[in-house]
C-alpha cells in the first residue's frame, strides 16, 4: 500500500464531570455537521450532530475503552449556524462552508465513555505520553491533553510525597450509574453497625510553593472544552418557564478552579493508590474495638475501596485529629523567612592584596535599626531557593593565592524574618517585628500579632531544625549565628528541609553555583596534531592522547601546594580569592589523588569523562576537558569559528555564503578527526548546499556515501544534486523496481552518492550493511528521534566512516531526541538511553537542573553545529527575502490521474475551437493544478488526505519545522476549498488551531483572525486564499510564506508575500513556492525563472496566455514527464 | 459524700449522646510528656478499679462538660443517676507575683513562647517553673482539691477519674490550657511575654492574680480536638478550637488538598472564553523548576498526630506508604 489510511478520523475530548469523573466524547469528521435546519427557537438541549457514537469511541479507545463506563453528556459548546462548531483537530475532508452568524453557546448531548478515579488515571496517562502529531488513532483535543498533564503533574506529586490522607464524605457515586466497574462488595462496615457513617479515606495532594504556582497556570490554561459538561439529567422538559431570551444554556457550569481541583485531588487520590498497589498499611486483624474507624480509614487508603463505615463519633474524633495533625502542612499567608548572610570580611585596608574588596550591602551584618533594610527587598520569586545579588562578583582574585578563610571576623548569621506567601518580595525583618507592637502594617496587610506568628513559625521550624533552639535562648531573636560549619550545615541540609516544609529560604548566589566549586580539569595533548584539512589521517575516537588533571576553582587553576593548604584546613566552607566555596574532605582527597596521575587514553574515554559520574560525591566534578590543537578547538565548541573557511571544491557549482564555507570546514573538520557531527541550521540555510560540497570534496576514491531521507526529499536531493554536483554519481535505491542483490552491488560501487528512504533503510538493513560506506548521512534526522523504532535502530546499525544527521529542528530541546540522534552521529558518547534519562533528561527537564543542562551542553556542544538565522554573524550573510522553489513529487494516485486528464482534455481540445477551446484549456489548467495539489480537491469526494499528495507531505515537513522553530507561516492558496481542507488537515496534524481566511469571511472576522495572528500567543498558521488574503493585510508575525499552489503572476504572489515581507517585519522572509516535478507547474515555473520563450506573455496575465498556445505546444506543457513520481 | 447505695454503685452508667470523648482508644492516655506527666501523678496515688472505670468513662463520652479556669477545673460528667454530677478539681494558682517572675523568665528566651505556640512545650520549661519555686505539675494528689457530689466516698472517684484524664488530653491538645489552670490565660500571657520583650509596659489589664472575671475556658460537648494554633488572634485562644466532631454537620473540610491553593483565581464564565473555547485560554508558561526531597518529608513536618489516631504509630504506618511514594526507591 502506498498510502495509509488516513487515520484522522475521530478528536477525542475529555470533559471533568466533577465528583472525580471523566468523560470522554469524540467529534466523528464523517458525520454532518449540522442538522438540517428545522423553523423556530433552538430547543434547549440537541443531539450533538457530528459525535461519534459509543461504538465508534469503544473502537477509537481500543483496549482504553475496556474499563469505561458508557452514558451521555450534555455539553455546552460554541454554535453557529445551528450547529456546535468543530474543534480545530477536527479534519473535515470534505470541505464544509464555515457557519455565518454569531458564536453563541448551547446544549449539546453526545454519547461518552465515562471513567472513574482509578480508570481516568491510566486513560490521562496514555494520552499523555503520546506526542499530539502522533499518526497514531484517535487525535486528542486540547481538552484531553490539558487533563493529562494534570494526570502527569499528580503522579509526580505523589512520588514526591506532596499529599496527604484525609477523609471525605462520599462522592455521588449512587447516582453514576455502571461508573464502577467490578462491583464492590459495599462499604467495609466497621463494627459500627446500623448506626455507622459512610465516608471515604483519600488522598489529597499538598500544593505548596511552586506546586501551588503551577496547579495555578494549569488552571488558567484550562481549555474551556474541559469544563463544559452540563449537569447528569437534562432539565426538565416540561419547563414551564423557558429562559426570556439569549442563551439556550446556563453559561457558568463549573469554573475552571473548581473543575482543576475536583480533577487534581481526583488524580492525586488515584495516583497513590496505584503507586501502594498491593501495599496494606494495617493488617486485617479485628474489626471490632475502639479503635476501628482509624484501623478501617487506613485500610480504605489503599486498594480501590475507599469507603468505610464507621460510628459518627468516631469519624468525627477522626476527621478532627487529621485536621489538627494536618493543619499546618500548607501554611498560612506569612511564613518565616531564613536569610544566610555570609561573615563580614576584614576591610581592604589590611591587605588589599589578600583580601578581597567587599560589598558592604551585602555581607555586613543589620545593625539594629536598620530594619527597613530588608523590608519590600527584591527577591525572585521563582527561583526555587532563592538567590541573592551575586557578592562574589565584584571581588578580585588575589594573586597570593589562598586566603582569608581564618580571616573572617564575624560569624554566619541567618536572619530571621516575616515573608508574604503569595508575595516572597514582601519581607520584614525580625528586628522590626519585635520592635512592633499588637499590629504591624506591613506585608502588604495589617498584620495582626506579627510576634506571635514569627514565634510560632520559629517554633515549628525549630522542630524541623533542632539547630535552631538555640537560637531562640533570647527574648527577642534576630538571627541566628554559625560557625563555619554550622552555615554548611545549613545549606547542606537545613535550608532543603526548611524549604520544602513551605519556609522561605535566601541562600547566597553562589550557593550551587559550579563556579564556586572545587573540580577537575582534563588537560589532553594529541600526539600527532592532525592538520585541520579533511583526510583519512583520522584522529578517531580511538586514538590515544596524553592527559593530565589540573584542579581549578571554577575558572581558576589550582596548585598541589594551595589544595594541600586547603586539605589542612578541615573546613567545609573555605573563602578562596574571595569567594566562598564548597570543600567536601572526600573530594580534596580525590583531588590529590588525580594530581599525580597522569597518562594516556583514547579520544573516546576524553570525550565521555566529561560526563564523569556526578552521583558518586567523593568524585570530583570534570569542570573541562581541554586540549591543544585542534581537538582543543573541537572541545571548547569554537571549532566552527576558529576554522578557516573553506572554499567550495571544484566539483560544486555554485557559490556558498561565508557560513556555509564555515559549516563546511566544521563538517570536514569532524570527519578528520574520524568524528561524527549533527548539523543543525535553522531551516533555510541552506543545509543541503552544505553537504553537497562536502561530498564534492571526496577524493575519488573515498567511497560512496549513503544519504537516507523523508521519501518526498528523495527527488529533491536527486534534482539538487543535479544541480550543484553535476559530476556527483547519483544512484537512487528506492521503489518497487529499485535493484537489488548483485546489481545492487555494482550500481553502489559506481555511484558517488546512494539516496535511499527511511522505510527502505529499515527493511534493505541487511544489503545495505554490506557496502563499505564512506559516509552515512541522515537528512530530517528528526525521524530517527525516536531510538525504538525500526527505522532508527537500522539506521543507526550501518556501519561507516563518518556520520552526519542533518536537522532543521531544535534538537537540544527534546532530550530524548537528541541522545537519540547522537546515538547515530557518535555512537556511546552520551552513555546509555536509561543512564541518560536518569542522569540529563528528567533532572533538566523536570527540576530545571542548570549545571546538568550545561554539562551536556559541554559535552555536546562540539559535535552539534545549529547557527539561526538571528545570529548577527549569520543575519549579515542573509538575504532579507529568501525565494525558494520547492519541488515535490507526485505519488502513483495523483500521477494516474494527471494522466487521465491530459489525455482526456486533449482530445476535447483537438476537436475544438474558439471561445470554448479557450475555457476547456483554463479548465485542463486548473485540473491539472488541482491533482498537484491533491486529488481529493479534483475529485471532491471528501477521501482521506493523508499520504496521498507529495505537496501536502512536503508541507506537512516544513511546517513541522516552522513550528518547531516557534516561527509562524501564511500558506496561500488560490483555492478556497483546498485551503479548507489544509486548515482541517494541519489543524489535526499538529493539534494547534488554524486560522483560514477565505472569501467568505466577513470584515469583523478577518480582523479578529489578523488581530489573534499577529499576537504574540495567537495560532501560528494562517491559510489565506490569494483573492482574500493577497492584499492590504499586515501579517507580519509570520516569517514564513508558502505558495502551496501557482498563479503564475509575480506580481499578485509578490504582493501575498508581502503581507508578511514588509515593515514591521524584523526577521529575514523564507518564502517557499511549491511545484510539483515533471508537471505543468514545473515547466511554467522555468519559462517564467529562464525568462526565455513566453515570459515577457506571461507576466501579468495570469493564465490566460496558456489558450493562444497550439495543441502540440499544449501536449509538450501538460505532458507528464518521467520522473515526476518517485516513491 | 453521701451514703452508698449499691444500685448506682455498681449500675451502669447511663448512656449519653454527644459527651467529650477520650481521643485515645487505646492503651494509656496522655501522650506528650507534659500530658503524660500529669498522668503519671495521677495513676501514682489512685487505686483500683475507680481508675480504668474512670478511664472508660473518658472513652465512652459521660463528661459532658469540661471547663478551665484559673486555679479549678469544673465538669459534669452523666453517672448512672439520671442526674449528672458536678466535678470541680482545684489547684492552687500561682500568685501574682510569682506569675510576674515566671513571665520575666519566660519573656527572657523565644523558645518557649515560640514551642507554646507551636503546639508542643520545651522539655526545660518545667525546670523552668520549678527552679522558680512554681512547680506545675502537683508533687502529690493531695494538692489537688477534688470534689464530686457522686454518692462514692472514694476520691478520686471515676468521675473524677474521667475528667483528669480529659485534662491531660485538653493539656496535649492546647499546653496554654495547663497555664491557664495555674492562673495564666492565653492571650493574657501572651500579651505580658510581648509586652516584656518589646520593654513597654505591661498592658494595663484590670486586676493582678487570677485573670478577670477568672475567666474560664470552656470545652463543650460540641468541641474538642486541639485548638487551632490561632497565633494570628492571640485573644482567640481555646475559643478557636475547630468545631466538630459531631461528623453529622462536618464537611470534613480538609486543610490540604487543591481546592486552597486554586480557591481565589477568577472564575470565567464560558461565554467570556468562548472564543478560545477549544485551546489553553492563556498559554501554559515553562514548568518551574521543583527541588526535589524525600517522600517522607511532610510527616517529619507536621510531627505526631494526636493519640486518638494512633500518635507516632500512626507516623510509622503511613512511612511505609510514602517509602512506597518515592518511585526512585525500592
Amino acid at each position: 500500500m502506498w498510502w495509509r489510511e488516513d487515520l484522522f478520523v475521530l478528536v477525542v475530548h475529555g470533559v471533568w464531570r466533577g465528583a472525580g469523573r471523566l468523560a470522554v466524547w469524540a467529534e466523528d469528521s464523517a458525520l454532518p455537521p449540522r442538522w438540517p435546519r428545522r423553523p423556530g427557537r433552538a430547543p434547549r438541549e440537541r443531539p450533538h450532530p457530528f459525535a461519534a457514537d459509543h461504538s465508534g469511541l469503544a473502537d477509537a479507545l481500543g483496549e482504553l475503552a475496556a474499563k469505561a463506563a458508557t452514558g451521555t453528556v450534555l455539553l455546552t459548546l460554541p454554535t453557529r449556524s445551528g450547529g456546535p462548531t468543530d474543534s480545530p483537530e477536527l479534519v473535515r475532508t470534505e470541505p464544509v462552508e464555515p457557519g455565518r452568524g454569531p458564536v453563541t453557546l448551547a446544549g449539546w448531548r453526545a454519547p461518552t465513555l465515562e471513567y472513574d478515579a482509578d480508570h481516568a488515571l491510566p486513560l490521562l496517562l496514555a494520552f499523555g505520553e503520546r506526542e499530539p502529531t502522533d499518526v497514531d488513532r484517535p487525535v486528542p483535543g486540547a481538552s484531553l491533553r490539558h487533563l493529562a498533564r494534570l494526570a502527569e503533574f499528580a503522579v509526580e506529586l505523589v512520588g514526591r510525597g506532596r499529599t496527604l490522607p484525609g477523609l471525605r464524605r462520599p462522592t455521588a457515586t449512587g447516582a453514576v450509574d455502571g461508573i464502577r466497574p467490578g462491583t464492590s462488595p459495599g462499604p467495609a462496615t466497621a463494627g459500627g453497625g446500623a448506626g455507622g457513617e459512610t465516608v471515604e479515606a483519600v488522598w489529597r495532594p499538598l500544593l505548596t510553593g511552586a506546586d501551588a504556582g503551577w496547579a495555578r497556570a494549569l488552571t488558567m490554561a484550562l481549555p474551556p472544552a474541559a469544563r463544559s459538561a452540563g449537569p447528569d439529567t437534562p432539565p426538565a422538559a416540561v419547563d414551564p418557564a423557558p429562559p426570556a431570551s439569549g442563551a439556550a444554556v446556563d453559561p457558568a457550569v463549573g469554573s475552571a478552579g473548581a473543575t482543576v481541583a475536583d480533577a487534581l485531588d481526583t488524580l492525586t487520590d488515584a495516583a497513590a493508590r496505584s503507586a501502594l498497589d498491593g501495599v496494606r498499611l494495617i493488617g486485617a486483624g479485628r474489626t471490632t474495638g475502639a479503635d476501628t474507624a482509624v484501623r478501617a480509614w487506613l485500610r480504605a487508603l489503599t486498594g480501590r475501596q475507599r469507603a468505610f463505615t464507621a460510628r459518627p463519633e468516631a469519624i468525627g474524633v477522626l476527621d478532627a485529629e487529621l485536621r489538627a495533625w494536618q493543619r499546618d502542612a500548607a501554611g498560612g499567608p506569612v511564613r518565616a523567612c531564613f536569610r544566610l548572610v555570609e561573615p563580614a570580611l576584614p576591610l581592604p585596608d589590611v591587605d588589599p592584596e589578600l583580601a578581597p574588596r567587599v560589598d558592604p550591602e551585602t555581607v555586613a551584618p543589620v545593625a539594629p535599626g536598620t530594619a527597613s533594610r530588608v523590608d519590600s527587598e527584591s527577591v525572585d520569586p521563582e527561583s526555587v531557593v532563592s538567590v541573592e545579588p551575586d557578592a562574589g562578583a565584584g571581588l578580585s582574585f588575589a594573586t597570593a593565592g589562598l586566603a582569608s578563610s581564618l580571616l573572617a571576623l564575624t560569624p554566619w548569621r541567618i536572619e530571621f524574618a516575616l515573608q508574604a506567601a503569595d508575595e516572597p518580595s514582601l519581607i520584614v525583618g525580625a528586628d522590626r517585628i519585635w520592635a512592633s507592637g499588637a499590629d504591624l502594617p506591613a506585608l502588604a496587610r495589617q498584620l495582626a500579632a506579627p510576634q506571635e506568628i514569627l514565634l510560632t513559625e520559629l517554633g515549628r521550624a525549630s522542630r524541623l531544625w533542632p539547630e535552631l533552639e538555640d537560637a531562640l535562648r533570647t527574648a527577642a531573636p534576630e538571627a541566628m549565628e554559625l560557625d563555619t560549619e554550622g552555615a554548611h550545615r545549613f545549606l547542606r541540609h537545613g535550608a532543603p528541609v526548611l524549604h520544602a516544609a513551605g519556609f522561605g529560604v535566601l541562600l547566597p548566589s553562589w550557593w550551587q553555583r559550579p563556579g564556586a566549586r572545587l573540580g577537575a580539569r582534563l588537560r589532553a595533548r594529541s600526539r600527532t596534531a592532525p592538520g585541520t584539512v579533511a583526510g583519512r589521517s583520522a584522529l578517531g575516537m580511538a586514538a590515544l592522547v596524553d592527559y593530565r588533571w589540573e584542579l581549578a576553582l571554577g575558572d581558576q587553576p589550582l596548585t598541589a601546594d594551595e589544595l594541600t593548604a586547603l586539605a589542612t584546613l578541615k573546613t567545609p566552607l573555605v573563602r578562596l580569592r574571595g569567594q566562598w566555596v564548597e570543600l567536601d574532605p572526600k573530594r580534596l582527597a580525590a583531588g590529590l589523588r588525580l594530581l599525580r596521575t597522569t597518562g594516556e587514553l583514547s579520544v573516546g574515554d576524553l570525550l565521555r569523562l566529561g560526563l564523569a559520574d556526578q552521583d558518586d560525591p567523593a568524585a570530583l566534578p570534570v569542570l573541562a576537558v581541554e586540549a591543544d590543537g585542534p581537538l582543543g578547538d573541537l572541545l571548547a565548541g569554537q571549532a566552527e569559528r576558529h576554522l578557516a573557511e573553506r572554499d567550495a571544491p571544484e566539483g560544486f557549482r555554485g557559490a556558498l555564503r561565508p557560513y556555509q564555507r564555515r559549516g563546511l570546514a566544521w563538517l570536514a573538520f569532524l570527519q578528520s578527526l574520524g568524528l561524527g557531527g549533527i548539523l543543525a541550521d535553522d531551516m533555510g540555510l541552506g543545509k543541503t548546499v552544505q553537504l553537497l560540497a562536502l561530498l564534492a570534496g571526496d577524493p575519488p576514491d573515498s567511497g560512496p556515501t549513503l544519504l537516507v531521507c523523508p521519501m518526498s526529499l528523495v527527488g529533491n536531493w536527486q534534482r539538487e544534486a543535479a544541480r550543484f554536483t553535476p559530476e556527483l554519481r547519483v544512484h537512487v535505491h528506492h521503489g518497487a523496481e529499485r535493484v537489488r542483490g548483485p546489481e545492487f552491488t555494482a550500481a553502489v560501487r559506481d555511484a558517488d552518492l546512494v539516496v535511499t528512504t527511511y522505510s527502505l533503510a529499515a527493511r534493505d538493513a541487511a544489503a545495505l550493511a554490506e557496502v563499505d560506506w564512506h559516509r552515512i548521512v541522515v537528512d530530517e534526522a528528526q525521524s530517527i528521534k525516536n531510538a525504538a523504532t525500526r527505522q532508527a535502530v537500522a539506521v543507526r546499525s550501518l556501519p561507516a566512516r563518518h556520520r552526519v544527521a542533518v536537522t532543521g529542528t531544535p534538537v537540544e530541546n527534546r532530550l530524548a531526541d537528541l541522545w537519540s540522534i547522537m546515538e547515530f552521529a557518535n555512537p556511546g558518547l552520551l552513555g546509555g538511553a536509561t543512564t541518560f534519562k536518569k542522569r540529563y533528561a528528567e533532572p533538566i527537564e523536570r527540576h530545571g537542573d542548570d549545571e546538568a543542562a550545561a554539562r551536556l551542553r559541554r559535552i555536546t556542544g562540539p559535535f552539534v553545529l545549529r547557527r539561526v538565522k538571528t545570529d548577527s554573524s549569520i543575519i549579515s550573510d542573509l538575504p532579507e527575502k529568501l525565494e525558494m522553489e520547492v519541488l515535490c513529487n507526485l505519488t502513483r494516485e495523483q500521477a494516474s490521474i494527471y494522466q487521465a486528464v491530459v489525455d482526456d482534455m486533449l482530445a476535447k481540445i483537438e476537436s475544438s475551437e474558439g471561445t470554448e477551446r479557450r475555457g476547456l484549456v483554463l479548465a485542463t489548467m486548473t485540473k491539472l493544478k488541482q491533482v498537484c495539489n491533491h486529488p481529493a480537491q479534483l475529485l471532491r469526494d471528501g477521501s482521506a488526505l493523508s499520504g496521498r499528495s507529495g505537496k501536502l507531505a512536503r508541507l506537512e515537513e516544513i511546517t513541522e519545522e516552522i513550528l518547531a522553530a516557534g516561527e509562524r507561516a501564511l500558506l496561500f492558496t488560490q483555492y478556497a476549498e483546498f485551503g479548507g481542507m489544509l486548515r482541517a488537515h494541519l489543524a489535526a496534524r499538529f493539534g494547534r488551531e488554524v486560522l483560514f481566511l477565505h472569501g467568505g469571511v466577513g470584515k469583523a472576522d478577518r480582523d479578529t483572525m489578523v488581530a489573534r495572528f499577529q499576537d504574540e500567543t495567537g495560532p501560528s498558521l494562517f491559510v489565506l486564499s490569494l483573492k482574500a488574503g493577497g492584499t492590504g493585510l499586515t501579517l507580519t508575525a509570520a516569517n514564513h510564506v508558502v505558495h502551496v499552489d501557482r498563479w503564475w503572476n509575480p506580481a499578485v504572489e509578490d504582493q501575498a508575500t508581502d503581507r508578511a515581507f514588509r515593515i514591521g517585519q524584523r526577521r529575514a522572509v523564507q518564502v517557499r513556492k511549491f511545484v510539483c516535478a515533471g508537471t505543468v507547474e514545473e515547466k511554467v515555473a522555468a519559462m517564467i525563472n529562464e525568462k526565455r520563450g513566453l515570459a515577457a506573455k506571461i507576466v501579468g496575465s495570469g493564465e490566460q496566455w496558456l489558450t493562444e498556445l497550439s495543441t502540440a505546444q499544449l501536449r509538450d506543457l501538460f505532458a507528464l514527464e518521467s520522473g515526476a513520481v518517485v516513491e | 459524700m453521701s451514703g452508698r447505695q449499691p444500685f448506682t454503685e455498681y449500675g451502669r452508667p447511663r448512656r449519653v449522646s454527644g459527651g467529650l470523648r477520650a481521643r485515645s482508644t487505646r492503651g494509656t492516655i496522655g501522650e506528650s510528656w507534659w500530658s503524660r506527666r500529669f498522668v503519671d501523678v495521677l495513676e501514682s496515688f489512685a487505686l483500683g478499679t475507680r481508675l480504668s472505670r474512670g478511664r472508660s468513662y473518658a472513652r465512652a463520652g459521660q463528661v459532658l462538660s469540661l471547663e478551665v479556669a484559673p486555679g479549678e477545673v469544673t465538669a459534669v460528667v452523666q453517672g448512672s443517676r439520671p442526674r449528672p454530677y458536678a466535678v470541680s478539681i482545684r489547684f492552687r494558682p500561682f500568685p501574682e507575683p510569682l506569675w510576674a517572675r515566671l513571665e520575666t523568665l519566660l519573656a527572657a528566651e523565644a523558645l518557649f513562647s515560640a514551642r507554646l505556640l507551636a503546639g508542643d512545650v520545651p522539655p526545660d520549661l518545667e525546670q523552668v517553673f520549678a527552679e522558680a519555686g512554681a512547680p506545675l505539675f502537683p508533687a502529690t494528689i493531695d494538692e489537688l482539691d477534688q470534689r464530686c457530689n457522686c454518692p462514692d466516698v472514694a476520691v478520686p472517684c471515676k468521675h473524677l477519674a474521667a475528667t483528669l484524664y480529659l485534662l491531660a488530653e485538653a493539656f496535649d491538645a492546647d499546653p496554654f490550657q495547663l497555664l491557664h489552670w495555674r492562673g495564666r490565660e492565653r492571650s493574657r500571657l501572651l500579651a505580658r511575654l510581648r509586652a516584656l520583650r518589646t520593654g513597654e509596659s505591661t498592658p494595663d489589664l484590670p486586676g493582678h492574680g487570677a485573670d478577670p472575671a477568672g475567666r474560664k475556658v470552656r470545652r463543650s460537648a460540641r468541641r474538642t480536638g486541639r485548638t487551632a494554633a490561632a497565633a494570628a488572634d492571640p485573644d482567640g485562644a481555646v475559643a478557636a478550637a475547630p468545631a466538630v466532631p459531631s461528623s453529622a454537620d462536618a464537611a470534613l473540610a480538609s486543610p490540604v488538598g487543591a481546592g486552597m491553593a486554586l480557591a481565589d483565581l477568577p472564575a470565567t464564565t464560558l461565554a467570556e472564553v468562548a472564543d478560545r473555547f477549544w485551546v489553553n485560554p492563556v498559554p501554559l508558561p515553562d514548568r518551574p523548576p521543583v527541588l526535589a526531597t524525600g517522600p517522607g518529608l511532610v510527616l517529619r513536618q507536621l510531627g505526631p498526630p494526636g493519640a486518638a489516631i494512633g500518635g507516632p504509630g500512626l507516623v510509622e504506618r503511613l512511612t511505609r506508604a510514602y517509602r512506597r511514594f518515592d518511585p526512585t526507591g525500592d
